[in-house]
């Protein structure tokens, strides 16, 4: 490695496509390391149209058709900025937004006592469950906690000022911490954002994270496995969870009720996928839950028959229901104990397609698009993508 | 399969969209016509993702087809989404991987080949960005119009992209 000290400014420039100044190239005349990077850089350059070409094997439409198709489509992330001026100032006032809108959302968490944002009012509820108010951060984690929001936003090259996000759960690990907020994108994959540094030291960083389906998230669980033990310092999944408590305990034909899966929908609506007894059958449930300013509160339920364990012997049980809040339906079920520990996926096939949805953990639910309809042809994969069992979801 | 609506408790979901079933032809018709060629588009820019990426976009235009301006302009439209489907192709590249912690990468056989190799190992963002510019030859301002991004934020991903690939370059030839 050359300890020339303008090798790492020259390769910025080459990368960012800047031209070089006169003293940088006079410089290189006589440093090879320097001259090294800057023909090297040429070379790559005038190579780099064929190597990209020799991957397109399909034309697309001329550009303008692209851009003349509905401007609805495209995801709400613009950010304008133009300029040599615009490309210093801007930057700058994103990172200064971003902190102030994060301190707010946690000003606004911390004040509220609860995790999400409210909600209209949703109808009357049979059972409602007054939201625990959270342990306030530490002293020693607030001020990474402020900074994790945009640190993520910037780290996963979201466009333009991060926006408020909601805490849900903060996890102390050594020196190191690890933290999700829900995704303020209304395109986003995954309900949740996490990340994870170290809050002692500044400047505070969140790099190591991305998208996440639940705390449990694979990626989530390698960041907590680096610096273990860990401990829960502020989880706001706990008042969705003491409602469902609540909720299931005023059926006096219940028992033996256990929540085998949870998934936000939308930062107001959770649905939860409940296997239980009723009157000594096994009765499976799915539950939606609404935020109602400080509650959460279950609106409403649906449930079936599905058997919890499967009706063809050999094949995990997968169930469809409909009961959302909009027309979507829901898929739930259970894997099988023989395959869970090698299961990642269950495809799922509707409208002529295998739709495939990543699968963590012993159950799962999973959103649908409206009216897909029962008897799905669903089979569980592995890594490898070997289909390891394959079924039609319970008739 | 057998549907029973928990007793007393059932609340009446509020349908808010719905796609009439002659939509749903409608849709799933054109889809099945552009479907082979978003694979092969998506597959320059993400490679073994196409599928899923495709998957996405089935799903993702399918609840925005009702907004569809203008039906003639189908076919852009869904290429389009499936090319903002595949920059946000995050989650596998999610991590954070300091420049240069890669395996050593085998000398090319052929200097377009080396670098097209190491074009497919970039994160989906930064392939994604190089195809359509390099491949493609969209300028970056219309990449910015294209995915919703500033110039500004098309040129560091750009910038991003030819570090990593000089950087691997540089590896290849030492």
């Amino acid at each position: 490695m050359s300890d020339c000290g303008r090798l790492e400014r020259i390769e910025g420039q080459l990368v960012e496509g800047k031209r070089l100044g006169r003293a940088e190239i006079e410089h290189a005349r006589h440093c090879a390391a320097c001259a090294t990077i800057i023909a090297t850089a040429e070379r790559m350059e005038a190579s780099l149209a064929s190597a990209a070409r020799a991957l397109i094997v399909e034309p697309m439409p001329p550009i303008a058709d692209l851009l003349a198709a509905d401007g609805r489509s495209s995801e709400p992330r613009r950010f304008a900025a133009t300029g040599i001026l615009a490309s210093v100032v801007g930057p700058a006032i994103v990172v200064v937004l971003a902190v102030i809108v994060s301190l707010a959302a946690l000003s606004a968490w911390q004040g509220r006592g609860g995790g999400f944002v409210p909600s209209p009012s949703p109808s009357p509820t049979p059972s409602a469950t007054a939201i625990p108010t959270p342990q306030p951060l530490p002293a020693d984690m607030a001020g990474w906690v402020q900074a994790a929001g945009a640190s993520i936003w910037t780290h996963m090259d979201r466009i333009g000022p991060a926006p408020a996000m909601t805490l849900v759960r903060l996890e102390r690990c050594g020196d190191s911490a690890l933290v999700f907020f829900e995704d303020p994108s209304p395109s986003a994959g995954s309900p949740l954002l996490f990340g994870s540094g170290n809050y002692r030291d500044q400047p505070y960083e969140a790099g190591f994270g991305g998208a996440a389906t639940s705390v449990d998230d694979p990626e989530a669980a390698y960041a907590r496995s680096q610096h273990p033990p860990c401990t829960i310092v502020v989880d706001t999944t706990l008042p969705a969870a003491a409602a469902l408590t609540a909720y299931l305990a005023t059926d006096p034909h219940a028992t033996a009720a256990r929540v085998l899966a949870t998934r936000l929908v939308t930062a107001d609506i959770g649905i939860a996928y409940v296997d239980e007894l009723q009157d000594g059958k096994p009765h499976q449930q799915i539950l939606v839950l609404h935020r109602d300013g400080d509650r959460w509160t279950v609106t409403g339920a649906q449930g079936g028959d599905f058997p919890s364990l499967p009706a063809a012997l050999g094949v995990t049980p997968l169930g469809v229901a409909k009961g959302m809040p909009d027309n979507r339906w829901v898929a739930v079920g259970v894997v099988a104990t023989r395959i869970r520990a090698n299961v990642v996926a269950v495809e799922i096939t509707f409208e002529g397609f295998v739709h495939r949805y990543p699968v963590y953990g012993t159950a799962f639910v999973i959103l649908l698009p409206a009216n897909v309809g029962f008897s799905l042809p669903y089979a569980f994969v592995d890594a490898q993508g070997t289909r390891l069992e394959i079924a039609t979801s319970l008739p | 399969m057998t549907m029973a609506t928990a007793e007393g408790r059932h609340l009446e979901p509020t349908r808010v969209s719905e796609m009439s079933a002659e939509s749903v032809i409608d849709f799933d018709a054109r889809f099945g016509a552009v479907r082979r060629r978003l694979v092969r588009i998506c597959s320059a820019l993400v490679g073994d993702e196409a599928d899923d990426v495709v998957q996405d976009t089935y799903l993702a235009a399918r609840d925005r087809f009702g907004k569809l301006r203008d039906p003639a302009s189908f076919e852009a439209w869904v290429i389009r989404i499936a090319i903002n489907r595949c920059m946000d192709r995050h989650r596998r590249s999610s991590r954070i991987e300091p420049m240069g912690s890669r395996e050593r990468i085998p000398s090319p056989a052929s200097r377009d080949a080396g670098l097209r190799e190491l074009i497919e190992q970039l994160p989906p963002r930064e392939r994604t960005t190089v195809v359509l510019h390099y491949g493609y030859g969209y300028r970056l301002e219309e990449i910015g119009r294209l995915l919703g991004l500033s110039h500004t934020n098309v040129r560091t991903i750009i910038a991003r992209a030819r570090q990593r690939l000089l950087r691997g370059w540089r590896e290849a030839d030492a």
